[in-house]
C-alpha cells in the first residue's frame, strides 16, 4: 500500500507500527468474485468467540468453582448483579450459537471444496478448532452445578469410560477421581476458562494467518467461468457456455 | 474504528477505474459497519461495566430489625423479642437466630433500652426474673439490674445496649454483636 507521510498522530503511529499495512492486509485484501453470505460464517464464528471471551471473563468476576457455592454464585448473578441475567444469557446462548456456526462454516468449506490444495492445513487446524469448541461446550455445561449439569457430566464421562483398555483411566482423568465430585468442578472450570481458551486463541490465530496468507478460495462456479474466460478469450455468458457445449 | 474513506479512496482511485458512485457505496458500507460495531460496543460495554461495578453500588447491608409496635411493650416489664437476621455477603447468605430484651421506662416514647440477648461474659442467653427483678444468666451466675448494670457474677461489662429508633409507632433496633468477655464494648 502507498505510504502516507506527513504529520499527525496517526501518521506518527503508522510510521512506527505500520498499522495501515496490517489493516489493509486483513480488511482490504482482495477476495474472489462470486462470494455469498455463507463465506461470512467463519467471521460470524469469530465474532461469537470474541463475545464468549468477553462475557466469560466478566462472569468469572462472580462465578465460584466450588461445589458448595457454584450454584449459589450463579443464582447471585441472576438475581443480584446488574445486567447479570443479560450477560449470563449472552454466554449461554452464544455457546450454542458458536457450535451451530462452526458446523455451518465447516459445511460451507466442505461443499465449496475449499479444503483442497493449498488449504489442507487450514482445514486440519479447523478440525482442531471444531473439537476445541465442542470441548468448551462440554466443560462449560457442568459449571452451573445443577442437577442437569451434574448428570450430563456423569453420562458424558461414563461414555469416555467405555473406551477399550484405557477407558477407566480416561474417565478418572476427566473426573479427577472415580466419580463426578469435588475435584471435577475446578478441573472443568480450569479447562473451560484457561486451557481451552489458550488453545483456541492459538489455533484461531493460526487459522486466520492461513486464511489471509492463502486468500479465500474461488467458489467453483466463479472458478469455472474464469477458466472459460481464459480458455476462450471470450466474454462470459450464455454464449460462452454454448461455445463450451459445442467444443464438447 | 473510524471509516477511512479518504485513504481508501486514494488507494482504490489509483487505477482510475472506480467512479464516484462506487466510492460512496464503499464509504456508506464502512460507515454502516463502523456504526453497528460502535453500537454493539456501547450497548455491550455499558452492560459489562455495570455488571462488573454492580457490588460497588450495593447499599451497605443494614441490620435494622423491626421489633413491633412500641405499645406492645409495657413500662417496667422487660420483654424478649426473637428474630432471625440474614446477613448477605455476595452469594453467601448467613442467617442466625438472635434476640433482644426491650425495657421501657415511664419517661415517654424515647425512654427505651434494647439489650443484646447475650450475656457479656461468654454469650449465654440470660432472662428476666420477675421475682428478683434481675436479668439472670444460667451459665456462671451473672446478674444484671433492669438497666443492665452488673450486680453479681463474672460479666465484665453491663448488658450491651443497642441503637434503636421509633418511627410510625414501631420500634426497631440495629442488631449487633459485641466481643465477649472484655470490659469494653467493641463490635464483634
Ligand atoms: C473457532 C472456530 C473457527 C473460526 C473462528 C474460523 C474462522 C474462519 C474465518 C474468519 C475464515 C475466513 C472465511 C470465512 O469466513 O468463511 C475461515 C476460513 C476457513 N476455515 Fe475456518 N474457522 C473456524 C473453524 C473451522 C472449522 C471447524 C473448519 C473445518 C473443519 C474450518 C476450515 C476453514 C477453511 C478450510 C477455510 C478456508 C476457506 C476458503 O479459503 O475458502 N474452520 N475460518
Ligand atoms: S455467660 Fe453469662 S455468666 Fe458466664
Amino acid at each position: 500500500m502507498k505510504e502516507e507521510r506527513g504529520r499527525g498522530f496517526r501518521n506518527w503511529l503508522d510510521q512506527r507500527l505500520g498499522y495501515r499495512a496490517a489493516w489493509a492486509a486483513v480488511f482490504e485484501r482482495s477476495i474472489p468474485e462470486g462470494l455469498n453470505w455463507a463465506y461470512t460464517l467463519g467471521s460470524a464464528t469469530l465474532f461469537v468467540f470474541i463475545l464468549q471471551a468477553l462475557t466469560g471473563i466478566f462472569l468469572a468476576l462472580y462465578y465460584t468453582p466450588n461445589p458448595d457455592n457454584a450454584w449459589q454464585s450463579i443464582q447471585f448473578i441472576e438475581n443480584h448483579v446488574a445486567f447479570g441475567p443479560m450477560i449470563r444469557s449472552l454466554h449461554h446462548w452464544g455457546a450454542s450459537a458458536m457450535v451451530v456456526l462452526v458446523f455451518l462454516h465447516m459445511l460451507r468449506v466442505y461443499f465449496m471444496g475449499s479444503f483442497k490444495y493449498p488449504r489442507e492445513l487450514t482445514w486440519i487446524v479447523g478440525v482442531i478448532l471444531l473439537f476445541l469448541v465442542l470441548a468448551m461446550g462440554f466443560t462449560g455445561y457442568l459449571l452451573p452445578w445443577d442437577e442437569k449439569a451434574y448428570w450430563a457430566t456423569t453420562v458424558g464421562t461414563n461414555m469416555v469410560g467405555a473406551v477399550p483398555f484405557v477407558g477407566s483411566f480416561l474417565e478418572g482423568l476427566l473426573r479427577g477421581g472415580p466419580s463426578v465430585g469435588v475435584l471435577t468442578l475446578p478441573r472443568f472450570y480450569a479447562v473451560h476458562m484457561l486451557f481451552l481458551p489458550a488453545l483456541l486463541v492459538l489455533f484461531i490465530t493460526l487459522h486466520l494467518v492461513l486464511v489471509i496468507r492463502l486468500g479465500i478460495s474461488t467458489p467453483p462456479k466463479a472458478a469455472r467461468q474464469e477458466r472459460l474466460m481464459y480458455e476462450n478469450r471470450a466474454p462470459v455468458g450464455r454464449s460462452a457456455a454454448a461455445q463450451r457445449g459445442v467444443r464438447g | 474504528m473510524a471509516p477511512r474513506e479518504e485513504s481508501a479512496g486514494l488507494r482504490h482511485g489509483d487505477g482510475g477505474q472506480q467512479d464516484e458512485a462506487r466510492l460512496s457505496r464503499r464509504s456508506l458500507l464502512s460507515w454502516m459497519i463502523g456504526g453497528s460495531a460502535g453500537l454493539i460496543a456501547v450497548v455491550l460495554g455499558t452492560q459489562l461495566i455495570g455488571f462488573a461495578a454492580s457490588p460497588a453500588f450495593e447499599a451497605p447491608s443494614s441490620d435494622w430489625v423491626d421489633l413491633g409496635p412500641l405499645d406492645a411493650f409495657q413500662p417496667g416489664v422487660p420483654k424478649n423479642v426473637q428474630f432471625v437476621i440474614t446477613h448477605r455477603d455476595g452469594w453467601k447468605e448467613e442467617s442466625k437466630a438472635a434476640s433482644v430484651w426491650v425495657v421501657r421506662g415511664n419517661q415517654g416514647t424515647n425512654d427505651v433500652k434494647v439489650f443484646n440477648g447475650h450475656c457479656t461474659h461468654l454469650g449465654c442467653i440470660y432472662s428476666w426474673q420477675a421475682a428478683t427483678r434481675t436479668f439472670d444468666c444460667p451459665c456462671h451466675g451473672g446478674e444484671y439490674t433492669i438497666d443492665g448494670r452488673v450486680i453479681a457474677g463474672p460479666p465484665p461489662r453491663p448488658l450491651d445496649a443497642l441503637e434503636f429508633k421509633v418511627s410510625g409507632g414501631r420500634l426497631s433496633c440495629l442488631y449487633q454483636d459485641f466481643k465477649l468477655g472484655v470490659s469494653q464494648k467493641v463490635p464483634a
